[in-house]
């Protein structure tokens, strides 16, 4: 992956993390606080400050700072979290992705200065460290890692070997530093010989292992420490006093706990200044407390800061035996190497503070998503593809099969029918790689609720169910679009204010809910609101004017619900400047059609509406009715297909001009004559006896569709006609049949809405 | 033979970055997703030096560094931490986990990579 690749993959994580930020807000303002969401949504705002920083992106890493102080707060004491401070953050999210976005798109940088003032305000974040965004982004440069910061002079460049020189005494001018190992140090995974190595690179170095404290063979713990050394830095007058103390402080900044440490400096020419021989003295005489060091060690930390201390926990009791050892059996000072093998155990213990503090630990947090992979989605689209050819060729196979008349019952029969349902599972199983969870989609609509909430200045809740629901991910794709608009709508036109909710005798906070079921192979998606409903006088009356109804037409009250879908019904009158920007509801029925669906809106006065929103969970196969009429085969989505039958003499009534319908029961219904309406077929003079396929389109609106016959029910693979030829009124897509021959799939409301319109009838155009 | 870097962080982003970074400089680098993942990956992979977040899902970057402590073998293993955060608390926390060094996000590769040669056997 390169640089431009790893950025590109920074934004989509990005976008997970800012459904997970938005979710988890939403739950923290719906189900209270609790301490596994806040850290999750922190996590997600740390994590794209992380990215960020990374790519420098400066407003990015500067607004999620600010809100991850904010969330920090309310981290450390849940009670922090107050309503206004949840909505606020709500809010900041919205700013947070915009920015993503904007960065991600190279756009207009987002004005964020409002609202981080009102965080800081809200939060008690003081000021002078967030406003100013230089300062806000020196926090998070690379802390330099100190020792690789060594700015070397030229005479430290030239001493720079990394030879110890063994030859300095006691007195020698330089950095006298007494350096001591606990345990821990080799436990932590140091190693001293690394350390005398750097400090090497300050000066000539000299070296002095004291072994006093080794004991005999027999009393020695392998976990122990038992060496220390005295060490000479010989900068050659390059580092005065201060800055080669701080650099030495550094080499030694991540062991500084892990050892007693003492450094010192002796002028050249004062040289008779020596180190004392007695180690201890030189101990008192120059001790360094390393908690004075602040940055390094917390002022909290009594222990590691109190060099008289016993050493901590375990290693304590092992060292009585060292101590009590009158003489080490071994050499005073080992001149050769100052470089010990660090001990080796196999077993490590931890010490007892340790211990509590693993205890102590935030447990495992919970981790919302499920064990996944990230698979490029082309590579789904190929095998999708492949799953479609691998349909279409099995359907051949099987059409051969039969043609040569071997018995269903046969070996090649039973074979054949295995392979179908296999091919069925894989597909199950392929379809499902794509399905997604509508969620990242539904939380998105929160924001739509606040925004309008904000612009009108009504009060209104989103609440989910069902948002776990998963469909195909193309699907999901072109469902934002319409459920903005519907959202939109509910709010704007269907909750009152809170003025007119509370005189109705309803809470001010209106309610909508957005709901997804699964519902006979589609998926169902409503939104409910409890509002006003539908002022039907309203639409009548408007529907009139625009010519969409003609004065005479007598709609129920559905009819009347659903005009709001018809093309040309939203007009500036409708608009406000929330839910009209210049498209109305028929554009939401377009764009839901498009992907194969349906919508329909039912509403109760007084109490509310609900519109309701039918899509296929797939765009990629459908289960098809194969018909023939006039030598052509053609296929019609077996969803739309409500019964089957034949005509029989009687059943045809003539309406008006020409318009024939059928009887169906309690119910007049308009025949089609499917080739004649699609231009391919010559009118029939007669329906007696052909097939009827009961078809349903939009809102409950029924058609009996005549064909020659029915052939069989099969599973298709859908093919854009738009994308490969153009869009064909009254076709949804096509096919490749079993027989390798291209099919044409019946979009069934179309051509309702055609024939309706052909027909002039009076209800028509809302189809 | 170039040296094995173990890199535990749970954002995409910044495990790419690391690999980038560390191959560049001739590392042999594995990936892991959060402490548990990581302490699987360890015995896979057995490296020279680890360098893990702090702010994990499943398994955080202290108790990851702790169970590396406690295993048998690879105890000894180097660990640098890699985190936005730079109080002093945490770092001594770490410190107390059992970490070698620590390294502030947002890295500068060089650093990273000099930090990693300091540490590394």
């Amino acid at each position: 992956m390169n640089l431009d690749e790893i950025k590109e993959t920074f934004f989509i994580e990005c976008a997970d993390q800012m459904v997970e930020l938005e979710t988890g807000l939403n739950t923290l303002v719906t189900d209270g606080v609790d301490i596994e969401t806040v850290n999750s949504v922190f996590r997600a705002v740390h994590s794209v400050k992380g990215g960020a920083g990374a790519f420098e992106l400066t407003n990015l890493v500067n607004f999620a700072h600010v809100f991850e102080n904010a969330l920090d707060i309310i981290r450390v004491d849940l009670g922090e979290a107050t309503d206004s401070r949840l909505n606020l953050l709500l809010r900041a999210a919205d700013v947070l992705n915009d920015i993503v976005v904007a960065t991600r798109d190279e756009g207009e940088p987002i004005e964020c200065a409002e609202i981080t003032t009102e965080l800081a305000q809200a939060f008690d974040i003081s000021e002078v460290e967030e406003d100013d965004p230089d300062d806000a982004i020196n926090n998070f440069q690379a802390v330099p890692i100190s020792i690789m910061d060594l700015d070397l002079g030229d005479g430290g460049d030239e001493d720079a070997s990394g030879d110890f020189d063994l030859g300095g005494g006691d007195g020698a001018p330089g950095f006298h530093v007494s350096f001591e190992p606990k345990p821990g140090l080799y436990l932590n995974g140091h190693d001293p010989q690394k350390l005398f190595r750097e400090l090497a690179e300050l000066g000539s170095l000299t070296a002095t292992c004291d072994v006093d404290k080794m004991p005999v063979l027999s009393a020695m713990n392998p976990d122990d420490n038992y060496l220390s050394w005295s060490l000479v830095v010989d900068t050659d007058g390059e580092l005065d006093s201060n800055t080669g103390e701080g650099k030495i402080t550094e080499i030694f900044d991540w062991v500084s706990t892990e050892c007693e440490l003492s450094i010192s400096y002796h002028a050249a020419e004062g040289g008779a200044d020596g180190p004392s021989d007695n180690f201890d003295d030189f101990i008192g005489d120059d001790l360094m407390d390393i908690g004075e060091e602040g940055e390094v060690e917390g002022e909290e930390a009594p222990a590691e800061a109190d060099l008289d201390a016993p050493l901590e926990g375990a290693a304590a009791p092992e060292e009585t035996p060292a101590e009590e050892t009158p003489e080490a059996p071994m050499a005073e000072e080992t001149p050769e190497t100052p470089i010990a093998e660090a001990p080796t155990a196999e077993v490590v213990e931890l010490k007892p503070a340790e211990a509590e503090e693993t205890k102590a630990a935030p447990k495992k947090v919970v981790k919302k998503t499920a064990q996944s992979i990230r698979v490029d989605s082309e590579r789904v689209d190929r095998l999708i593809n492949l799953m479609g050819e691998l349909v279409i060729n099995e359907a051949m196979l099987a059409e051969r099969i039969t043609n040569t008349g071997v018995a269903l019952g046969s070996e090649v029969g039973v074979a054949m029918a295995e392979l179908q349902s296999l091919t069925r599972e894989i597909q199950n199983g392929v379809m499902a790689i794509r399905a997604q969870p509508v969620k990242p989609v539904f939380m998105r609509m929160s924001r739509v609720v606040r925004e309008v909430c904000s612009a009108t200045g009504k009060k209104a809740v989103l609440e989910f169910d069902g948002e776990n629901t998963e469909v195909d991910t193309t699907v999901i794709e072109g469902l934002s679009d319409p459920l903005t608009h519907m959202i939109r709508n509910a709010v704007d036109h269907g909750i009152e204010s809170p003025e007119v909710r509370l005189a109705a005798g309803k809470p001010a906070q209106g309610v909508v809910k957005l709901v997804a079921m699964h519902a006979s192979g589609r998926i169902v998606i409503e939104i409910r609101d409890d509002g006003a409903g539908i002022n039907r006088e309203r639409v009548l009356e408007m529907a009139l004017k625009k010519g969409i109804v003609s004065p005479e037409a007598n709609l129920t009250d559905n009819e009347i619900d659903n005009l709001i879908f018809a093309a040309g019904f939203s007009t500036a009158e409708t608009i406000t400047d929330v839910s009209g920007r210049g498209v109305g509801m028929d554009v939401v029925r377009q764009s839901v059609q498009s992907l194969g669906g349906r919508v329909s809106i039912t509403s109760t006065p007084g109490h509310g509406s609900v519109f309701s929103m039918s899509l296929p969970l797939t765009l990629a196969i459908l289960d098809g009715m194969i018909v023939k009429e006039a030598d052509q085969t053609l296929v019609i989505p077996v969803s739309s297909v409500l019964e089957t039958l034949s005509l029989q003499e009687g059943d045809v009534t003539t309406l008006g001009n020409e318009d024939k319908v059928m009887q169906l029961r309690d119910k007049l219904i308009p025949i089609v004559d499917v080739g004649y309406e699609l231009g391919f077929a010559k009118k029939r003079e007669t329906f007696t006896g052909g097939t009827v396929l009961v078809v349903e389109g939009e809102k409950d609106c029924v058609g009996a569709f005549v064909v020659d016959s029915i052939m069989e029910q099969q599973q298709v693979v859908i093919k854009s006609l738009e994308s490969n030829y153009q869009r064909i009124s009254g076709i949804a897509a096509a096919t490749i049949l079993g027989n390798g021959r291209i099919a044409l799939i019946l979009d069934a409301a179309d051509i309702l809405s055609l024939h309706d319109t052909d027909a002039n009838n009076n209800l028509a155009k809302t189809g | 033979m170039s040296k094995k870097v173990l890199a535990v962080d749970d954002s995409r982003t910044m495990r790419e970055m690391l690999r980038h970074s560390l191959s560049a400089a001739g590392f042999d680098v594995t990936l892991a997703e959060d402490g548990a993942d990581g302490l699987i990956k360890l015995k896979e992979s057995d490296p020279d030096v680890v360098i893990t977040d702090i702010n994990m899902p499943v398994m955080d970057g202290f108790e990851f560094i702790e169970n590396v402590r406690k295993l048998k073998e690879l105890n000894r293993v180097p660990i640098l931490v890699l985190s936005t955060e730079s109080h002093p608390d945490k770092k001594r926390r770490a410190q107390q986990a059992g970490a070698t060094g620590w390294i502030v996000k947002p890295f500068d590769p060089e650093k990273l990579v000099s930090a990693v040669h300091r540490v590394s056997p």
